[in-house]
C-alpha cells in the first residue's frame, strides 16, 4: 500500500538526488589491480582464514576450537595439579600414577 | 577498441570463472567495469577517498580470494551483489573507526542553521551532503542505497539484511534529522 508523501519529503528527496557523485580518481583501477594482487601474493591472510581454506570451514569450527578449548583447559588443569603432587602436603596427588600401581601389582604377583 | 568490445561480451559470471584461473586480466576487465560506480557509492557513505579506496580495496582482495562467493545461480547481477559487500564493508569500516559523529538525539548547532539559510541552491546541496554524512551509519547507508544510487526499498532491505519496516524506520528517522539540520 503506498502512501502519499508530504511535499517536504518530495522535496528533501529531490535535492538529496541532486547531490552531484564525487568524481573517481585518475587511474583508479590500476591502482586498485596492483594493490590487490600484490597484496594477495604477499599471503597476507589470518591464521583462521589460512585454517579454514587448508581443512574447511567445518574443521575450524567443530574440531579445532573444541580441541584447542580442551588443550588450554587441561593445561590450566595441570597448573593447578603440580603443587599438590608435594608428598607433604595433605591434599597430594598419589605419588604413583594408576599404571605404576598396576606394574607393582603385576611385579608381586 | 577490439579488446573494448570483447570486455563488453565478457559477462561477469565469466570473469569470475577466469578469476578462479588466477587470471589478472579479468581482475582488470572486472574492476575496469565495476570499480567506478562502487567508489562513488564507497565514497557517499565515508566521504572520505583513501578511505573509499581502502575499502574497495578490500572488496576486491575479497573477491580476487574466493571469486566463487557469486554465482550466477544465486540470483541478483553481480553490480548488486557487489554493492552489498560495499555496503557491509562500509558499515565495518565506520564501526571499527568508532563514528562519533552519529547524531541521534544531536542538538543543532548554529552553524547548521546559518548553512541551511543559504538559498544558494549550491550550498545548499553541499550542506545536505554534510549533514548526510553525519547520519548514523545505517540511516546514511538507507538514504545511500534508496535515493542516491536509486535502488528500490526491496533492493535495499535485501541488501541491509533488514526488514521492510525497519528500512522505512531509517529512512523516515533520517528525512527528520535532515529536515532538521537543513530548516526544510
Amino acid at each position: 500500500m503506498k502512501t502519499k508523501r508530504p511535499d517536504n519529503d518530495s522535496a528533501l528527496i529531490n535535492d538529496i538526488k541532486r547531490i552531484p557523485p564525487p568524481p573517481v580518481p585518475y587511474g583508479l583501477d590500476a591502482r586498485l589491480l596492483r594493490a590487490v594482487t600484490s597484496h594477495a601474493q604477499t599471503g597476507k591472510v589470518s591464521f583462521r582464514t589460512w585454517l579454514q581454506e587448508s581443512f574447511g570451514k567445518a574443521f575450524v569450527w567443530k574440531l579445532a576450537v573444541p580441541l584447542a578449548s580442551l588443550f588450554v583447559a587441561g593445561y590450566l588443569a595441570g597448573m593447578g595439579a603440580t603443587p599438590a603432587r608435594d608428598p607433604a602436603s595433605p591434599l597430594a596427588f598419589p605419588a604413583y600414577s594408576p599404571l605404576d600401581t598396576y606394574a607393582a601389582f603385576c611385579l608381586e604377583k | 577498441m577490439n579488446s573494448v568490445k570483447q570486455d563488453a561480451e565478457e559477462t561477469d559470471s565469466f570473469l569470475l570463472e577466469r578469476c578462479r584461473d588466477r587470471d589478472k586480466d579479468a581482475l582488470s576487465v572486472l574492476m575496469r567495469r565495476h570499480a567506478p560506480r562502487a567508489y562513488i557509492l564507497a565514497h557517499r557513505m565515508l566521504n572520505d577517498t583513501h578511505e573509499a579506496e581502502d575499502v574497495l580495496q578490500e572488496v576486491f582482495l575479497k573477491i580476487w580470494m574466493r571469486p566463487e562467493k557469486w554465482s550466477p545461480e544465486k540470483g541478483g547481477l553481480f553490480s548488486t551483489w557487489l554493492h552489498k559487500v560495499v555496503v557491509h564493508q562500509c558499515l565495518d569500516f565506520i564501526r571499527k573507526r568508532k563514528d562519533s559523529d552519529d547524531i541521534d538525539g544531536m542538538e543543532i548547532t548554529a552553524s547548521c542553521r546559518d548553512v541551511a539559510t543559504d538559498i544558494d541552491q549550491k550550498e545548499r546541496l553541499e550542506s545536505l551532503q554534510q549533514a548526510i554524512q553525519r547520519l548514523p551509519a545505517r540511516q546514511r547507508s538507507a538514504v545511500v542505497l534508496c535515493y542516491q544510487e536509486g535502488y528500490t526499498q526491496k533492493e535495499a532491505m535485501e541488501m541491509l539484511g533488514i526488514g521492510m519496516k525497519a528500512l522505512e524506520s531509517l529512512l523516515s528517522r533520517a528525512k527528520a534529522t535532515l529536515r532538521q539540520l537543513n530548516n526544510l
